[in-house]
């Protein structure tokens, strides 16, 4: 994002342009997050609208904001709508494992069956953000605020209003089902 | 997690091209967050139409709040504290006016004489009737020279009178006599307290006899009891 400065003096003086302004610089980033964060685009598309709209009446509750941290402190506040918004998703929160539980398999699936190697480091971008949005929430939420965003276990803990030991378990179980879903998006 | 599983992901470098990610630009984007925008903006607005804020300052609020709850409190003290002077007996004062005024006793309503009808009594019954009379000492009622007393009403000397009929063959008294004595000793007991029996009491008691010899309309025959009255 560049010319925070001239975003910041938009948004304490209330002007109408500061909104547009505030999209045009923060869509590509903030939508790529929310695509990771989400389950599916029409999700992506929710988090993005609530967590833009979150940072801009943060922002002008926020006077003093300097343009150096300005970048950073809209992408932590836009995280944290983001899992607020996921959370308060209670159903899809907690029964969204059960669901995957039932889903009817397509095919029998082994690991050490497929004699072809493949280099899990140099898949699509899509594939990946496809593999990380068929993770269930819970492991969805750790694996991106531990890993991808680089927050520490405690941290995540937090966040996510959980123990430490539950947060350890739902980070291996990302993992785990993280790459399966990548074999079998690359086999499709 | 089975044992065999290895992961093979480098999280590094998924985690830069995760965080360089970026999506394009729409106008479609743009229009749908403006129409988002809009109807977050109009449910706010409604939702402010409801409040209503009074503007009066924390200035006026507070001393009328502190006085209401003082007004308060000092009523409830006077409903447990009354400062009214308390009401002084019209006797008195007369006599801080006048001191030289006697205390003149306060006329008594008392039950005036009534004599029993022995037309119910049978024959065979024998009238006892025994009369005691007190009366109040008649120093008090002398008259001070140059003091206005009035005479005392007839009322003032209380009677006391009991009334016994008893069978002279049997010696047993009547049930209505019976009932009479308890009356009048239930009436001695109240006006007067309890004293002991004295040797006085039976000089009294021949004194009484006396006087009810003496009433009119009371017949005393040969034995010294008294008979029925002679009413038309």
């Amino acid at each position: 994002m560049t010319a925070s400065a001239d975003l910041i003096q938009l948004i304490n003086k209330k002007d109408p342009k500061a909104l547009k302004q505030l999209f045009d610089e923060a869509y590509p980033k903030f939508s790529a997050i929310a695509m990771r964060y989400a389950k599916n685009a029409a999700q992506a598309e929710q988090l993005l609208h609530q967590g833009l709209m979150h940072c801009f009446t943060s922002a002008q509750h926020h006077r003093h904001l300097r343009a150096v941290d300005f970048d950073a402190y809209l992408e932590s506040e836009f995280i944290l709508s983001c899992i607020q918004s996921i959370k308060d998703i209670r159903n899809e929160y907690y029964v969204s494992s059960t669901v995957h539980a039932t889903e009817n398999q397509t095919g029998v699936y082994n690991l050490f069956d497929n004699q072809e190697w493949t280099d899990l480091n140099q898949v699509s971008t899509d594939v990946l953000i496809l593999s990380l949005q068929q993770l269930v929430p819970s492991q969805r939420l750790v694996f991106n605020l531990h890993v991808v965003d680089g927050k520490s276990l405690n941290d995540a803990a937090n966040f996510l209003e959980s123990s430490i030991e539950t947060v350890k378990s739902n980070l291996e179980k990302a993992r785990y089902h993280l790459q399966k879903n990548i074999e079998k998006n690359l086999k499709k | 997690m089975s044992g065999h599983f290895v992961y093979e992901i480098d999280e590094r470098k998924l985690r830069v091209r995760l965080q360089e990610f970026e999506v394009e630009p729409k106008q479609e984007a743009w229009s749908n967050f403006e129409a988002y925008y809009h109807s977050v903006h109009q449910q706010k607005n409604d939702r402010q139409g409801l409040k209503f804020n009074v503007p009066i300052s924390m200035n006026v609020l507070l001393p009328i709040v502190f006085g209401g709850v003082i007004i308060l409190i000092a009523i409830l003290l006077f409903q447990f504290v009354s400062i009214k002077n308390p009401p002084v007996n019209e006797a008195e004062t007369e006599k801080l006016q006048n001191p030289s005024v006697i205390d003149t006793v306060p006329a008594k309503t008392e039950k005036p004489l009534v004599l029993t009808h022995l037309d119910s009594i049978s024959k065979g019954l024998i009238l006892v009737q025994s009369t005691t009379v007190v009366t109040q000492n008649s120093d008090s009622l002398k008259p001070a020279p140059g003091n206005t007393i009035e005479t005392l009403p007839l009322n003032a000397v209380k009677p006391v009178l009991s009334n016994s009929v008893t069978n002279s063959d049997t010696g047993r008294k009547s049930k209505e006599t019976i009932k009479e004595n308890k009356e009048a000793k239930s009436e001695k007991e109240a006006i007067k307290p309890k004293k002991k029996k004295s040797k006085k009491s039976s000089v009294e008691a021949a004194e009484q006899d006396k006087l009810i010899e003496e009433l009119p309309g009371n017949t005393v025959d040969e034995n010294g009891a008294s008979l029925k009255p002679n009413t038309p």
